[in-house]
């Protein structure tokens, strides 16, 4: 037998690694002029107006944090309204201490995270179905606890008095920037993490977790940072939510229907892509603002949009209006050219 | 020594399924496992490379106890592994598989992570399918695709899990070349294979399991020319030893014949 050695890939005419995209190249060409379009939109138009969007905007900060959780953690957890609820009360606590309501924001944020750590220890410790109760419990909990303060209004929940010294459309428009601010921060994260050496490792977990451990991916420690992540997310949610509505009711903002919309965004737009979040949440915002009106049958409609994507659309909208080509515009992976 | 392995024991339930195992190997040299189904050769594998964790013994690597370190630490500190059944990730291409292994398990940064990637692609033949999703592979692509992932890691101590098994005496040489390749650099090799003509060529000791035991272990000739050796393999549907026999370098001091 010949030592025959194999032909040599490091020559240098050898293959290129590209992480672009033709889609992603123009992507980012008209994402700046949008994003500066939507940034300048409270002296366009409307203070309704951009007050439906602060309700979008959420919308796409928590189904992209959903995403984060189950499309590339591989974690269902249905008890994301725990950090909702935490980051909501985050903002009566920094109102009640006289802070700036819009600082108890970043305060949602890093409290959400904080939380998140020990209640990893405990959620981690389950697995599949059980994670996902679980997780739903931890929010019961917390809701249980914070019903108890009577400083924030027990059971009946108190409003967010602070904002008040801002004139109303200087408040309206400060609460859009924020809401903005957040959803391309959640959307740009996600896609900077996973293009990052963890975003690698969460992508093997995802596939093979027992071989991303002989690989050398720490599964547990990446898990941790995508659950702390999509926390703090979902904190930063719950403090929109609050500085949006001025008021902050235990039962709703600890209510388990945020977890039900996430998972329908989600899986209605194409989980484990960044985009199919974000088509999600537009549609979801679209029924709903179209049902509201008809009471009950805005459910009825959400239910059925789910059956029928879930009949025609197997990779969600996403992969349905891409045709399946797996069009990517904040595309993730590594592509060799010879 | 690279690798220093004392009394090492596991059970399932009642069943001992590792019994006792001790093993020694350097660097640079390579280990040929043999042994009948059911021997316990996996387990094995599996309690070197941390994803099982052993209920006696001890194992060392370059003197450092590993024996309760998980898969992910011990496979930083130099052991690649692969699986006889391939557990690609079959959402990603065939070159971000590999770059797992390069980034994670070798701690290699951007540029030098992909260098090492292509390497390992190159070497194992890989390269024309480095886009294509690794869960649209046929099995001796998956085969290969679990070799480049061991490699990327940059290990000094390699365990292979029925690498060969499956491929055409064709494709065999290949494989055997880059196994000694990698052996010459300075790895440690163990492998386990039931294609022993494909071991012969490489293995510079043998090990052969029974029922979870070392039942001989020395000089590869030496362990298959033994007559318990020769009894377990005998007794048994096993492949490879019929096929040693058209293989001239390891004609010598085998058992021959189809196995019947």
């Amino acid at each position: 037998m010949t030592d025959t050695t194999t032909p040599a890939a490091t020559d240098a005419t050898g293959p290129v690694v590209v992480r672009t995209t033709r889609a992603s190249r123009a992507a980012a060409v008209v994402a700046l002029p949008v994003v500066a379009l939507l940034a300048a939109l409270p002296y366009l138009v409307a203070p309704n107006i951009t007050r439906l969007l602060v309700g979008l905007f959420t919308l796409v900060l928590l189904a992209t944090m959903w995403n984060l959780l189950a499309g590339y953690g591989g974690m269902i957890s249905v008890g994301q309204q725990g950090f909702i609820g935490i980051g909501a009360y985050a903002v009566l606590v920094a109102d009640l201490i006289g802070v700036n309501p819009y600082l108890g924001l970043a305060l949602a944020a890093v409290g959400a995270a904080v939380l998140a750590l020990p209640t990893a220890l405990l959620v981690f410790r389950l697995h599949g179905g059980y994670f996902a109760i679980g997780t739903w419990v931890v929010a019961e909990v917390y809701r249980l606890v914070t019903v108890e303060f009577r400083a924030v209004g027990g059971g009946s929940g108190a409003s967010v008095t602070g904002l008040s010294v801002f004139p109303p459309v200087l408040r309206g428009a400060i609460t859009y920037w924020c809401a903005l601010g957040a959803a391309v921060l959640a959307v740009g994260g996600v896609y900077l993490l996973m293009r990052s050496r963890l975003g690698l490792g969460l992508t093997a977990i995802r596939d093979e977790p027992t071989a991303a451990d002989s690989l050398g991916v720490r599964v547990r420690a990446a898990k941790r940072v995508v659950f702390v992540v999509a926390a703090a997310g979902c904190g930063l949610a719950g403090a929109l939510i609050a500085v949006d509505s001025l008021r902050v009711q235990p039962d709703s903002i600890y209510s388990v229907q945020w977890s039900a919309f996430m998972i329908f965004m989600v899986v209605i737009g194409g989980l484990g892509t960044i985009e199919g979040p974000v088509v999600g949440a537009v549609v979801f915002f679209a029924i709903q603002q179209l049902l509201e009106p008809y009471g009950v049958w805005y459910l009825v409609v959400l239910g059925v949009v789910a059956i029928a994507a879930a009949l025609v659309a197997r990779r969600g909208l996403w992969g349905l209006l891409t045709l399946d080509r797996d069009v990517r515009l904040l595309p993730t992976g590594y592509r060799l050219r010879p | 020594m690279l690798l220093s392995v004392r009394g090492l024991s596991r059970s399932f339930g009642g069943l001992t399924v590792v019994d006792d195992v001790s093993l020694q190997v350097e660097e640079g040299t390579a280990v040929g496992v043999v042994g009948p189904n059911g021997a316990g050769k996996t387990t094995l594998l599996n309690l070197l490379d941390g994803v099982l964790t052993a209920d006696a013994g001890r194992i060392e690597l370059d003197g450092r106890d590993v024996t309760r370190a998980p898969a992910a630490q011990r496979c930083r500190a130099g052991v690649g592994r692969t699986y006889q059944t391939p557990r690609p990730f079959s959402g990603m291409t065939v070159f971000e598989n590999v770059l797992v292994g390069a980034v994670h398990g070798a701690g290699l940064r951007k540029g030098a992570a992909q260098r090492r990637a292509l390497d390992c692609l190159g070497r194992t033949g890989l390269l024309p399918r480095a886009n294509e999703l690794a869960g649209d592979l046929r099995l001796l692509d998956r085969k290969r695709l679990e070799l480049a992932r061991a490699l990327a890691c940059g290990p000094r101590l390699l365990l292979l899990d029925e690498i060969a098994g499956g491929l055409t005496d064709a494709e065999l040489p290949e494989l055997i070349a880059i196994v000694r390749e990698v052996r010459d650099g300075g790895t440690a090799v163990v492998w386990i294979e039931h294609i022993v003509h494909a071991l012969l060529e490489v293995a510079d000791r043998m090990l052969c399991l029974a029922q979870g035991a070392v039942l001989a272990e020395g000089d590869p000739a030496g362990v298959l020319a033994d007559a318990k050796v020769r009894e377990v393999y005998l007794g048994s549907s096993v492949e490879g030893l019929g096929g040693v026999a058209a293989v001239p370098a390891a004609g010598d001091g085998l058992p021959t014949g189809d196995g019947s």
